[in-house]
């Protein structure tokens, strides 16, 4: 890979490889009851073109993830334990068994929530998943993270805007990550299940306020299902259930998302927790919108 | 000035402690954060951080299940307090491991043996061994030693096998342990070794080895200062038993 020093992202993000839909998985996901990558793949082999792995080095990988990396089948490092805007966080242990990893599943970038996904120490008990407060200054910080961990893997970092009830912070979340995408000079994982969640939360329309964000920054894009959720204190969210049922928003933002994403690489369903014949329809429609993408016919 | 990082660890205490975000929403300003971000906290719907009620209980019953034998003690109406104690909010704070906070917030109830339930949960947790010289010795990192009055580790070893398998469900249903159901706790002291996954007794000296141990030294230090107690033939013996054990590690052949 060329470093962000010679090349910039835009011009780097052309050698990466375009990868099509694919799924997610987590460690135990299929044990669980969910989905079967491999199964998938031999049934559906366009909806399952790659597995991105989430990884929590803790616990490691699951049978599924290994059998499908020692069938040398494309993957994506999804990590599930760095606080990226945090410097105590990029302790040498955990970088080299993430170094470890990589060699192991040969991932095309690594990706995932730019968020506080532990407080204090990584331990069992810290996990949970916040946003990154939405303010100049954290993004700098977020930033940096991601430059760090692109220079020690050699691989590129995309950044995920990620899911939540509350956010804190003047800027509008595509804002935020526009500034993120230019100062780290990177390129981001669009969630945009996650960004309805956060469309709903600030009264927004689906498209509202994306009007001056630069799709072309956008390589991957996640859909999932979604549900709309009222508390008793009559509070109402998008709870990211990553079931079969996405959301009309969602859809148009994905839509929307794939008009104007001319470095899109690759898209990933995110149904790990269903059995397959229920969420078909939501692979069926992502794999038919990919196809009109101008990268989704190369594949 | 305070940054980011502090406003979103605020952030991450409110979503725990309802009570703290009331305050919050009241006027209170935590001092770790300055104006213009308790005005962020302020613009934002305060019911959205309570759409996942069940977040304190699931952290309470991750420490329970590495903190049985004292969560029982306390009582399972007790334990559920723990999210609005200080001892979480200041860990939060200093990012610092949150079972430390809580078995340390138990000691008042649990006493002797929550300082061996933190004992045990320290000696679960990976910590890098320090740099080692040449001839010297150390401690191995998941290893420690602890002294507590002469009963505890019977107590403890009793108070699980009356927990059984599923703390939780043994808690659902009496709600707490008697400690009195325990045994006697004598006056004499008494030192444990406590590594991943064991604990053991040992002599006074032993434990006073193992102290000295928490610090690199090299054998001829050692040698000095144990030599009114241990022959050197005697002190090398103990090494290497305890370098066989896995207990001390070292770049040295006692």
């Amino acid at each position: 890979m060329h470093t962000a020093a010679d090349v910039d992202f835009l011009s780097r993000c052309r050698e990466l490889p375009t990868l099509g839909v694919g799924i997610s998985t987590e460690y135990g996901a299929h044990g669980a009851g969910g989905l079967d990558p491999k199964l998938l793949r031999q049934e559906h082999p366009e909806w399952a073109r790659f597995l991105e792995i989430g990884v929590e080095i803790e616990k490691g990988l699951d049978e599924d993830a290994l059998a499908w990396v020692r069938a040398g089948q494309p993957t994506t490092y999804h990590f599930l334990d760095i606080n990226l805007d945090e410097k105590e966080d990029f302790d040498p242990g955990w970088l080299g068994e993430v170094q470890q990893c990589i060699e192991r599943i040969k991932p095309a970038w690594l990706c995932g929530d730019a968020g506080m996904w532990h407080f204090g120490p990584r331990d069992r008990n810290h996990m949970l998943l916040l946003p990154p407060v939405l303010s100049s200054s954290s993004a700098k910080a977020l930033a940096q993270g991601v430059s760090l961990l692109r220079e020690h893997c050699s691989l590129e970092v995309l950044p995920e805007n990620p899911p939540a009830t509350a956010y804190v912070g003047p800027m509008h979340i595509m804002e935020f990550f526009a500034q993120v995408c230019e100062q780290a000079d990177t390129g981001m994982l669009l969630d945009v299940a996650h960004l309805a969640m956060f469309q709903h939360l600030r009264g927004l329309s689906p498209l509202e306020g994306l009007e001056s964000f630069d799709f072309s920054r956008v390589i991957e894009v996640h859909v999932a299902g979604g549900a709309l959720r009222q508390c008793p204190n009559g509070f109402s969210f998008i709870e990211d259930t990553h079931g079969p049922d996405v959301l009309p928003a969602t859809w148009e933002l994905f839509e929307h998302t794939l008009a104007n994403a001319p470095n899109l690489k690759a898209i990933v369903v995110e149904g790990e927790r269903n059995q397959q014949s229920q969420i078909a329809p939501v692979f069926e429609r992502a794999q038919a919108l990919w196809q009109q993408h101008p990268a989704g016919g190369a594949v | 000035m305070p940054t980011h990082t502090e406003l979103s660890l605020i952030i991450a205490r409110m979503h725990f402690d309802a009570a703290f975000c009331e305050r919050i929403y009241s006027g209170h300003r935590p001092s770790e954060i300055d104006e213009a971000q308790h005005q962020m906290l302020l613009a934002v719907d305060p019911r959205s951080f309570h759409c996942d009620p069940q977040r304190p209980h699931r952290l309470v019953q991750s420490l329970l299940l590495e903190a049985p034998v004292s969560s029982a003690i306390a009582g399972l109406d007790f334990v559920q307090h723990f999210c609005s104690s200080e001892h979480f909010h200041r860990a939060i704070m200093l990012r610092t491991y949150m079972i430390y906070a809580y078995l340390e917030w138990l000691e008042s109830k649990a006493k002797d043996l929550a300082r061996l339930e933190r004992a045990i949960a320290s000696a679960r947790r990976r910590r890098s061994s320090p740099e080692l010289g040449p001839q010297e010795l150390v401690l191995a990192p998941h290893c420690l030693t602890l002294q507590v009055p002469e009963g505890i580790l019977d107590r403890y070893q009793k108070a699980m096998q009356l927990l059984g398998k599923d703390p939780l469900a043994w808690l659902g249903q009496h709600q707490r342990l008697d400690p009195r159901q325990l045994g006697r706790v004598r006056k004499n002291p008494e030192s444990l070794i406590v590594a991943q996954g064991s604990i053991s007794r040992c002599s006074h000296g032993m434990a006073q080895l193992l102290t000295a141990l928490r610090e690199p030294c090299t054998l001829e230090t050692l040698e000095r200062r144990f030599s009114e107690e241990l022959s050197r033939v005697e002190l090398g013996e103990i090494l290497r038993d305890l370098r066989d054990d896995g207990l001390v590690i070292g770049n040295t052949a006692p």
